[in-house]
């Protein structure tokens, strides 16, 4: 989706095999990534040239060796005093790149060994105490500059890999290439990790088997009691572990399913009744437990949530269902319980797949939207027609323009929403909070509730200004909303708002076709647009005074929820 | 080890680590001749001949071998000891 993303990497080591692997990993997975590397060791110039650059790379990967940074390590001359000082300079360099392009700093590597006598009071010497200090600055800088820059973990790569595939002595001395394969791949990944997060439409759903997946044994068969599960008994602990980790990636807003094959009471039972089990059932937001076919739940599940099979990871004990579900549908991930179970614990984390940049309330709330979505269903199935199905929602909704505190939400309908999105423009938070401070971009929020329960902010209009025409630059809506009218609100209530700051008599909007937003394609015909042009994508015009699309009456408009 | 295998080898060692097809490699190729074969790809170069032969290139070696003709040299006092 994303074309030739650049990504420049300040050094002042031979960083280009970390460019080469990332090159390769990102050519896997269908990202196309051009690395460019600057002068050798030219940090500051490099820094500052990006301040002005015109055409900002999508990521800078600052990556520093501490053996020849500053006076260097093994100079005579060397003060811990003087690196610090460098570095802050360093930092506040790096603090005037401009927000479009995303900074990953490398920590420093400690020594492997440490020189005796360790003992408290022993004052801290050379290596370590120079990526002490420079780590414990570099983590302060980014922790304050979310969505700006992140952390690359070096540090931790190396106590991961170990001394003997960290350090290529050789190629460090002769070549400045301090690096050996094992860990450049491993760098690569970490920048790969940052990428997917950002660049890649993200897995949204979790699916778990329950016998020998959420804990061992069969419940049918063991009962409640005999079912190992246990926060202390091995191997119960590895199923206990999993279960926590599990808990942590819904806190982190993914949705957890269960696909069973069982008898329904007896799985509400462990998850209800059993004194160990974490999974608790109002955190599953949808469900088969049943003896069908396990690709045709999946596909159910799929349509339940209406999230596409692409954003779904599966993961059960058996591998008949795993390669049932790998050869029916290759887009969800499959993973298989490992055979040694104390390998279990870990592997999501290790998948890179649950990965989010920052998790917010919308995020944790996620799943009581997906529960309240159940009790709608059910009132639909109930009442046959349409439009007394909506008025008998009750819907309510907040149209208000969008505030700093919502730009990290905002960011992620933008990055998420793949259905009921005109233009697929995928803004970073940078991008909205330029947006925000522009006299010529004005962006406006839903946030809608009704019987049921709240929908959250799931609307997002971005409109723009040129002379007396507006144009739609955004326009979307999260999917467990599409089909109540709610976009005709927003985008009604958005005008209106619009209308006493701006006056316009035009508005242009534009469909731009991905393979999952044809649910749109005749949006702008049914709001009375015409085409103008079709060159890239679909362009479609109208004048205020045509528009064919008035705010539904089914919808109260409130100041709050 | 025949030296023809030796060649075999070799040619395909210096592909991969310059990502070029074995058949656009020469026999006679030098670091001189092959863009993609600049001083970061020699590591690569060095790193796959060792892995593959199963040897480790000396100090006084490594500044040698710039050609094929003089890594299979090379190559073939490792493999005769």
């Amino acid at each position: 989706m994303a074309s030739d993303l650049t990504i420049q990497f300040i050094r002042n080591y031979t960083a280009e095999p970390v460019g080469e692997a990332l090159q390769e990993a990102a050519d896997r997975l269908g990202l196309s990534v051009k690395t460019v590397f600057g002068a050798f060791d030219n940090l500051g110039v490099e820094i500052a040239t990006l301040a002005t650059c015109q055409e900002l790379p999508a990521v800078v990967v600052v990556t520093i060796d501490l053996e020849y940074f500053s006076c260097g390590i093994f100079s005579p001359h060397w003060q811990l005093e003087q690196i610090v000082n460098d570095f802050n300079s360093l930092l506040a360099a790096i603090d005037s790149i401009p927000a479009k392009s995303f900074v990953l700093i490398s920590t420093f590597l400690p020594a492997f060994r440490t020189s005796m006598p360790w003992m408290p009071g022993h004052p801290v010497l050379g290596r370590d105490a120079a990526a002490f200090e420079l780590n414990n600055l570099l983590r302060d800088f980014v922790a304050k500059r979310p969505n700006r820059c992140g952390i690359l973990d070096f540090e931790r790569i190396a106590a991961r890999l170990g001394e003997a595939a960290t350090l290529d002595r050789r190629f460090g001395l002769m070549m400045k290439a301090p690096f050996r394969q094992e860990f450049i791949v491993a760098a690569a990944g970490e920048i790969i990790r940052y990428l997917r997060c950002r660049f890649l439409p993200p897995k949204k759903v979790l699916v778990l088997d329950c016998d020998n997946t959420l804990w061992g044994g069969v419940v049918g068969e063991a009962g409640l009691g005999n079912i190992q599960l246990d926060p202390y008994e091995y191997p119960g602990i590895a199923y206990y572990r999993f279960q926590s980790e599990v808990l942590a990636i819904a806190e982190k807003g993914f949705l957890i399913c269960l696909c069973s094959k069982n008898d329904e009471p007896q799985v509400w039972q462990v998850l209800d009744e059993h004194p160990h089990c974490l999974l608790r059932r109002d955190k599953i937001a949808a469900y088969r437990i049943n003896w069908e076919n396990k690709a045709a739940n999946i596909k159910e599940l799929a349509l339940e949530l209406n999230l596409g099979l692409d954003s779904m990871v599966f993961v059960d004990d058996n591998p008949a269902e795993c390669e049932l579900i790998r050869s029916q549908f290759p887009e969800v991930t499959v993973m298989q319980v490992p055979a040694r179970i104390y390998d279990y614990p870990g592997i999501l984390a290790a998948s890179n797949l649950f990965d989010r940049f920052s998790v917010n309330q919308e995020d944790k709330d996620r799943v009581q939207y997906y529960q309240a979505e159940r009790g709608r269903r059910e009132l639909q199935t109930r009442i046959v027609d349409a439009e007394g199905f909506l008025r008998d929602l009750k819907m309510r909704a907040v149209i208000r323009p969008v505030l700093t505190a919502d730009l990290p939400r905002a960011a992620q309908l933008c990055q998420r929403t793949n259905q009921f999105n005109l233009t697929s423009k995928r803004h970073a938070e940078s991008d909205l909070a330029l947006f925000l401070e522009s006299p010529d971009v004005k962006m406006f929020l839903l946030q809608a509730e009704d019987r049921f329960g709240s929908m959250g902010l799931s609307g997002l209009i971005i409109l723009k200004k040129s002379g007396e025409v507006v144009e739609v630059d955004t326009f979307l809506m999260s999917c467990r909303i599409i089909g109540r009218k709610l976009d005709r609100a927003l985008f009604c209530e958005g005008l209106r708002l619009l209308s006493q700051t701006w006056s316009f008599h035009e508005i242009r909007a534009s469909y731009l076709p991905t393979q999952k937003n044809g649910i749109v394609s005749g949006l702008w015909s049914d709001y009375g647009f015409s085409t103008v042009s079709s060159a890239s994508g679909e362009v479609y015009a109208c004048l205020v005074t045509d528009l064919k699309v008035s705010f539904p009456e089914i919808i109260q408009l409130v100041q709050n929820l | 080890m025949t030296k023809e295998e030796i060649k075999i080898r070799t040619r395909a060692a210096l592909a991969k680590a310059l990502k070029m097809a074995p058949e656009s490699i020469p026999e006679n190729a030098s670091k001189l001749d092959l863009s993609a074969w600049d001083s970061v790809h020699h590591m690569n170069v060095v790193l796959a001949l060792e892995n593959d032969f199963g040897i480790e290139f000396s100090d006084a070696e490594l500044p040698t071998l710039t050609s094929m003709p003089l890594i299979i040299a090379a190559i073939e006092k490792h493999t005769a000891a």
